[in-house]
């Protein structure tokens, strides 16, 4: 009985062992995934730093100071504000272009029937 | 006395018909001599020089008042249509589609006629003699030359300056068209490079024509056509060439930015994080 016991006692303490050994190892595994993925994020950062970012995009620092991205395969344009730079050209374009067809039509009346002398 | 009788006929026959061969020579001389005055009529107005009208044969007859009414008239069409130049010069400085040096000149321009003319106005309406105020009517036409020269050489000085404003505004954004370019998806950005080189081309050719233009404007002159008018014809047709070129250039241009944009916003997405303003 005692032996039983004393067995028993063994066998609970083999189990509190084991389990012992096993919050470790998920410890563990869990530390080094974290790990793993904290420096994953940190090669990832570097890289965008560097000019090579997850969106296929590179960008180029200009004279003055403006930046230039070049699109290496993104679906999506990679310099928003040059886009919208365009979009208010368009615009300010669309505006010039009537006064010049304005100007242009004025210049092109003529004039000269009202050149010829008449005389009172 | 056959032969006599046929003598006299023949004689009758002669004297009949005398008065009207005389008659049919005269109208013949008249008509001959008409056409040549006629002619020579032509000649000697198209080749005289431009003379004032002093004979009482205008559509005044000798009434002075009605000789200063028609001069005051056609003084007003001036002042009017000066004005009216006036007007859209500023109407195009305020838009700020031309500088104010630009505006400047042509409102000069404006002012010195229209104060020539007023001067001429307070002449004419103090004449007292008929053949003066017709000399003060014909320096309405041959002095001033507003529509022969003033008008139509600035309203094209005004159309080259504002054509001159729209290319600027489109060379100066080829940097911002470029970074765009090169900011969009690789599957767009060989249509947009076709657009965009037309459009520096546009751009290129339309610079050029108006330059061309600039040139000519300063033989626009009054005392140039009254002294070389072929000269001055000459020049406004070559200004009017490339005014019309340069036109069809800006409108092109205009034309393929509107489709690079277009493409452009057809692609924009998601902006990129950390990109930076460029060029605009």
């Amino acid at each position: 009985m005692t032996l039983h016991t004393s067995t028993g006692r063994r066998a609970s303490g083999y189990a509190n062992a084991q389990r012992s050994v096993r919050s470790h190892v998920i410890w563990a595994v869990a530390i080094v995934a974290t790990g793993l993925l904290l420096a994953l994020a940190g090669c990832g950062g570097g890289a965008r730093h560097q000019g090579q970012g997850n969106s296929g995009v590179t960008q180029q620092q200009n004279g003055g100071g403006s930046t230039s991205s070049t699109n290496n395969g993104s679906s999506a344009n990679s310099n928003p504000a040059a886009v919208q730079g365009v979009d208010s050209l368009d615009q300010q374009s669309q505006n010039d272009a009537q006064s010049v067809d304005g100007t242009y039509n004025d210049a092109n009346v003529g004039y000269s029937s009202q050149d010829t002398e008449q005389h009172p | 006395m056959n032969l006599l009788q046929s003598a006299l006929h023949s004689a009758q026959r002669r004297a009949r018909n005398l008065p009207q061969r005389t008659a049919i020579l005269s109208a013949t001389g008249a008509l001959a001599l008409g056409l040549l005055l006629s002619l020579g009529a032509a000649t000697f107005v198209s080749a005289a020089p431009k003379t004032v009208s002093t004979a009482n044969t205008g559509t005044c007859a000798g009434n002075l008042q009605c000789v200063i009414q028609f001069g005051d008239a056609r003084i007003q069409d001036r002042l009017t249509a000066l004005n009216a130049l006036s007007g859209k010069s500023n109407t195009q400085f305020q838009a700020g589609h031309i500088t104010s040096d630009q505006n400047n000149q042509i409102q000069g321009d404006v002012t010195t006629n229209q104060d020539d003319l007023n001067t001429l106005k307070t002449k004419l309406d103090a004449e007292t003699d008929i053949t003066v105020a017709r000399a003060d009517v014909h320096n309405i036409y041959y002095q001033y030359r507003i529509f022969a020269i003033v008008l139509p050489r600035d309203y094209r000085e005004l159309a080259n300056d504002v054509m001159a404003h729209a290319k600027d505004r489109l060379k100066d954004g080829e940097s911002t068209i470029q970074n765009a370019i090169n900011g969009a998806p690789t599957s767009e950005q060989a249509q947009l490079n076709q657009l965009f080189g037309d459009y520096k081309t546009q751009v290129a050719n339309a610079e050029s024509q108006l330059d061309a233009a600039q040139e000519l404007f300063p033989q626009l002159t009054p005392q140039n056509f009254d002294s070389n008018p072929a000269s001055v014809e000459t020049a406004l047709s070559n200004i009017r060439n490339d005014q019309r070129t340069a036109h069809g250039d800006l409108k092109l241009a205009v034309s393929d930015l509107h489709q690079i944009r277009k493409l452009l916003d057809s692609g924009k997405g998601t902006p990129v994080p950390g990109s930076t303003p460029s060029g605009s």
